[in-house]
């Protein structure tokens, strides 16, 4: 007892420290993480792969987009330069100004002056023209350049770079944003009659840091409110990973307060309705508390913060360890008075084998290959654990419940699974059910289907969607998730295969299969290109036709050209920084990403580049979809290790006849899952697969508190599994209502899951029960 | 390029704007236009000579400019809201769509406020100095942004009737002037060639 005592003041300090610190994090703010994709595995087998999609991801999350239209220009720049304003005052983005604008141009071209005269960087016509021995052309562009209407050609330009070479190659670079053109400063498409004016803007800090995102996105959603009341004719379009995420966000944590609500108060209703007394309430309520709590500060303490999906499937999860202070406290429906270290003594066996085999469950989710998982794993087995502590320490403490006279309805309620399963009268009835379930098996395993499609993850705002394709066809440039990784030695080599592969390119733009690309040899050929296209303007352009062309323009003659001080290489150019997003096209030195923009036909790039190492075709949503789907299979064969892991562990408890019986309900269970899935027509994802090693755990816990089961005590058993199964389903089953398919199919399997865990336990208690009579 | 841009806006602007407030003659109506000729010399330092070129030129309210360098080379180029053509006689053709020169949107605006005498337009570019009498005057402009791209020292434009010459400074210290002659509005029709080059530049 003086043990039990100071172990229960032990585990009080614990839980008391835990929250102190919880209490102290909750006054800075807890680090929530609202990566969906943070749920997805690690590319474990490719870490370039995996370097070149976190960069590619890193800048497409950076950047976000708002257009304003309006028929009246001066009214959507107005709106424009509002938000511009709203969103510099954050101090969190940075909204590309229009002095930024105007100097990118301006800079670029003084980077690359020095490179201009002597042919280092030629303009793809231009080689063409000198290849196919129209130097001449060339002269007569230049003479008309310089001549021509409103020319900016000055002597400088002209002595340096006579033929005019560096303009070429300058206005040969893609125009970063497709159609949009610079009015006034500000970016700007007009489309019948609507001037829609674009505001870039780069985030500062990491777009899924929820505090920085929420300021941002509420300054936003301000300065729109202020728009659409001071200019109601003006549209607002958003672009941007960001109010993706956000949405996403906020969605899951408006759905996980609303579940929870859902779940406290039918516990807290279901708990009352049942007992007609607080104390048990009070216990089980300490007993979840406590659980989260720990699984709180523990998750934070492991992981530095929590995933808002850890948080949304795991308070759900903790739903569970309602069973082992519910298996206790229903005891007092007993007929007999005994003392709360008494009734501990008789669930001991029950909930520590409930845990053992739960916790299997739960630990099964730790080798997924998931990090948001792993959370969701540690999440749970803190929490269980805590929970079971709780019940072991402080229940028998506490418990002051004399044995309860009400409920004889109740019990007879509870029990009639129990009838079922062991009456003679249900003979057939039960062969009925069991051939029933088959026939609902072989039936739904008939329609089965599979659907791994990743982008089924996260419910995306169709609105948000809509705005999102709207700026893409107004600017006619998409930059896309999928894009091409050049994989070489060194930047040199990267930028000769990118140089091999532009063929291949427009051969793909003239298929429609992508409307074009930017890669980082577009803006800073291979040395190797450099020198041959050195040679070529020596040998076809300057030797020949200088002189005359100095002559005809009245320019004094100076005989050579400069070197450039340095060569003009990817790791200068990425240093001086002048030239828009080359940085974000450059991983690591040798690994440069081809960006593809409008990107239609996936399968025909894929096609193009099969077979190649140094350069291939990357898709990161197909990648996802085809690792989901390993995962899913290997999720089941998770859950046929759990089975046979909690069989193992029955078989030493039962006997292999006993265990044979007790393990039968979890496994139609888990069988009835996928089988009524699929006759509803859904197909049967990852996600369902990872609720079954659930409902293995928590179907294990019912048949094993039914085989412990005491004689007379099969009625209060029963009563505590039809509550803690109660409690499973306001927890777990009211995820099946979620909007997030993800979540819901989770949801679904533990509706499907959890009820037949119910219904079918006692079978193995009858079993059971048979198997112990038959020494005495 | 962006030099460029500001530099053509300038000039374009310019060629048509200061007849407006003085009202003489020119809005011109639907389906006229203005042909005329010019001459051209650019005082490029460095050079000895400076570079002088002639040719004539069309203004098509609403679609576009045609100018036509005759000598020393037979240079065509148009230019409208769908951005610059320049063609060689005998050689490539040339396109600079708007999308690659931002500024030409801004090119166009003044193109269109000019013809429509909208002042206000070109005044929140340039700071405009007007002296003289409708039949002989004279137009100062000088950019209000030393630091946005323009590297205009000033524009001084001569005019009666119609425009007669441009004089550009510019930063660096060369020096365009065009001086504009013979002059007429009517609606005679344009040649198939320079009706191609309009229908390039005409639409964005």
């Amino acid at each position: 007892m003086m043990r039990a005592r100071a172990l229960a003041l032990a585990w009080l300090a614990i839980v008391i420290a835990a929250g102190v610190w919880l209490a102290l994090m909750a006054h800075t703010g807890f680090p929530i993480q609202t990566d969906l994709l943070a749920l997805l595995p690690r590319e474990e087998r490719d870490p370039v792969v995996q370097q070149a999609n976190e960069a590619v991801s890193h800048s497409i999350g950076r950047r976000i987009f708002l257009a304003f239209g309006d028929a009246d220009r001066e009214r959507a720049r107005a709106s424009a330069q509002q938000a511009v304003a709203a969103i510099e005052a954050t101090r969190r983005a940075d909204p590309l100004d229009s002095a930024a604008v105007q100097d990118i141009g301006r800079k670029m071209a003084i980077f690359y002056f020095p490179y201009g005269g002597g042919g280092d960087l030629l303009s793809p016509t231009d080689r063409a023209l000198l290849e196919d021995g129209h130097a001449g052309d060339i002269a007569t562009r230049a003479v008309a350049q310089t001549f021509g209407f409103g020319s900016p050609v000055d002597a400088r330009l002209l002595a340096a770079d006579p033929f005019l070479l560096l303009p070429s190659f300058l206005s040969s670079l893609p125009a970063p944003l497709g159609r949009v053109a610079l009015d006034d400063g500000l970016l700007t498409v007009v489309e019948e009659s609507t001037t829609w004016v674009f505001i870039p803007i780069t985030l500062r800090d990491e777009v899924f840091d929820l505090q920085a995102q929420q300021k941002l996105v509420d300054a936003v959603d301000a300065v729109v409110d202020r728009i659409a009341r001071t200019s109601p004719s003006t549209r607002v379009l958003r672009l941007g990973a960001m109010f993706f995420a956000n949405h996403g966000a906020r969605t899951a944590i408006e759905e996980a307060s609303m579940l929870s609500a859902i779940s406290i108060v039918g516990a807290i209703l279901l708990i009352v309705f049942v007992f007609h007394r607080l104390s048990p309430l009070l216990l089980n309520l300490l007993a979840v508390t406590t659980g989260i709590a720990m699984a709180f500060a523990g998750t934070f303490l492991l992981f530095g913060g929590i995933h808002v999906a850890a948080l949304l499937f795991g308070t759900s999860l903790i739903g569970v360890v309602v069973d082992y202070g519910l298996l206790y406290s229903t005891l007092a429906f007993g007929n007999v008075a005994i003392t709360g270290p008494q009734r501990l003594a008789q669930v001991m066996p029950s909930i520590v084998l409930g845990l053992g085999t739960t916790l299997m469950g739960y630990a099964a989710l730790m080798f997924a290959p998931f990090p948001g998982l792993k959370q969701i794993a540690v999440f749970a087995i803190i929490g269980l654990v805590s929970s079971f502590i709780t019940v072991v320490l402080w229940f028998p403490l506490f418990d002051r419940v004399a044995p309860l006279q009400h409920g004889r309805r109740l019990l007879q309620f509870a029990a009639w699974p129990w009838v079922f399963w062991s009456a003679d009268r249900h003979r057939q009835a039960r062969r009925i059910l069991l051939a029933g379930c088959f026939v609902l098996v072989a039936a739904g395993f008939a329609l089965y289907r599979t659907d791994d499609d990743v982008r089924r993850l996260q419910a995306l705002s169709p609105g948000l969607v809509r705005e999102q394709m709207e700026i893409q066809r107004l600017t006619g440039s998409s930059v896309e998730a999928q894009y091409l990784l050049v994989a070489a030695h060194d930047d040199e080599m990267a930028l000769q295969q990118e140089e091999a592969s532009v063929a291949r390119l427009d051969k793909l733009v003239g298929e429609h299969a992508i409307t074009g690309y930017q890669m980082p040899a577009t803006f800073v050929p291979s040395l190797k290109r450099q020198a041959l296209d050195k040679a070529l303007v020596e040998e076809r352009l300057l030797k020949p036709l200088l002189d005359e062309h100095r002559a005809r323009l009245g320019l004094a003659a100076s005989s050579t050209f400069a070197a450039p001080a340095v060569p003009l290489t990817v790791e200068s150019a990425v240093a001086a920084g002048t030239i828009p997003l080359l940085a974000d096209m450059v991983v690591a030195s040798g690994i440069h990403i081809v960006v593809l923009q409008g990107l239609t036909r996936p399968d025909l790039v894929r096609a193009e580049f099969a077979g190649q190492t140094d350069i291939r075709f990357v898709n990161p949503t197909a990648d996802f979809s085809a690792l989901l789907g390993a995962y899913r299979g290997r999720a089941v064969g998770l859950t046929i290790y759990s089975l046979f892991m909690v069989g193992c562990l029955l078989a030493w408890r039962y006997g292999m006849r006993g265990a044979f019986w007790a393990i039968l309900p979890p496994t139609i269970a888990a069988l009835l899952v996928p089988a009524i899935v699929s006759l509803t027509g859904q197909p049967f994802t990852f996600f369902h697969a990872m609720g079954l090693v659930l409902v293995i755990g928590v179907g294990a816990d019912y048949t094993i508190f039914c085989a412990e089961t005491r004689e007379g005590y099969q009625s209060v058993t029963m009563l505590s599994i039809l509550l803690a199964a109660a409690m499973t389903l306001l927890s777990f089953g009211l995820l099946a209502f979620s909007s997030t398919l993800a979540v819901r199919s989770f949801g679904m399997t533990m509706l499907i899951g959890v009820t037949a865990a119910y219904v079918l336990a006692p079978m193995a208690s009858r079993a059971v029960v048979r198997l112990r009579r038959l020494p005495r | 390029m962006i030099a460029r841009r500001c530099m053509m806006a300038a000039t374009f602007g310019i060629l048509i704007a200061p007849r407006a407030p003085w009202a003489q003659s020119l809005s011109l109506s639907q389906g006229e236009m203005l042909r005329g000729r010019f001459t051209q010399q650019r005082f490029l330092q460095g050079f000895n000579a400076p570079l002088a070129s002639t040719g004539s030129f069309i203004l098509a309210p609403n679609r576009g400019l045609i100018w036509r360098g005759e000598t020393p080379f037979a240079l065509l180029t148009g230019m409208g809201p769908g951005g610059l053509v320049q063609r060689v006689v005998g050689g490539a053709t040339t396109r600079y769509p708007a999308s690659k020169l931002p500024l030409l949107a801004q090119l166009y605006e003044v193109f269109s406020a000019a013809l429509e005498g909208d002042w206000a337009k070109l005044e929140g570019i340039f700071e405009v100095e007007r002296k003289g009498i409708p039949t002989k005057w004279q137009v100062m402009l000088i950019p209000r942004k030393k630091d946005g791209g323009m590297p205009l020292q000033h524009v001084a434009v001569h005019g009666g009737r119609f425009v007669n010459s441009v004089e550009i400074s510019r930063v660096n210290g060369d020096r365009d002037t065009i001086k504009f002659n013979e002059q007429v509005v009517s609606r005679d029709p344009i040649d198939s060639e320079d009706g191609e080059l309009l229908g390039m530049v005409s639409h964005p």
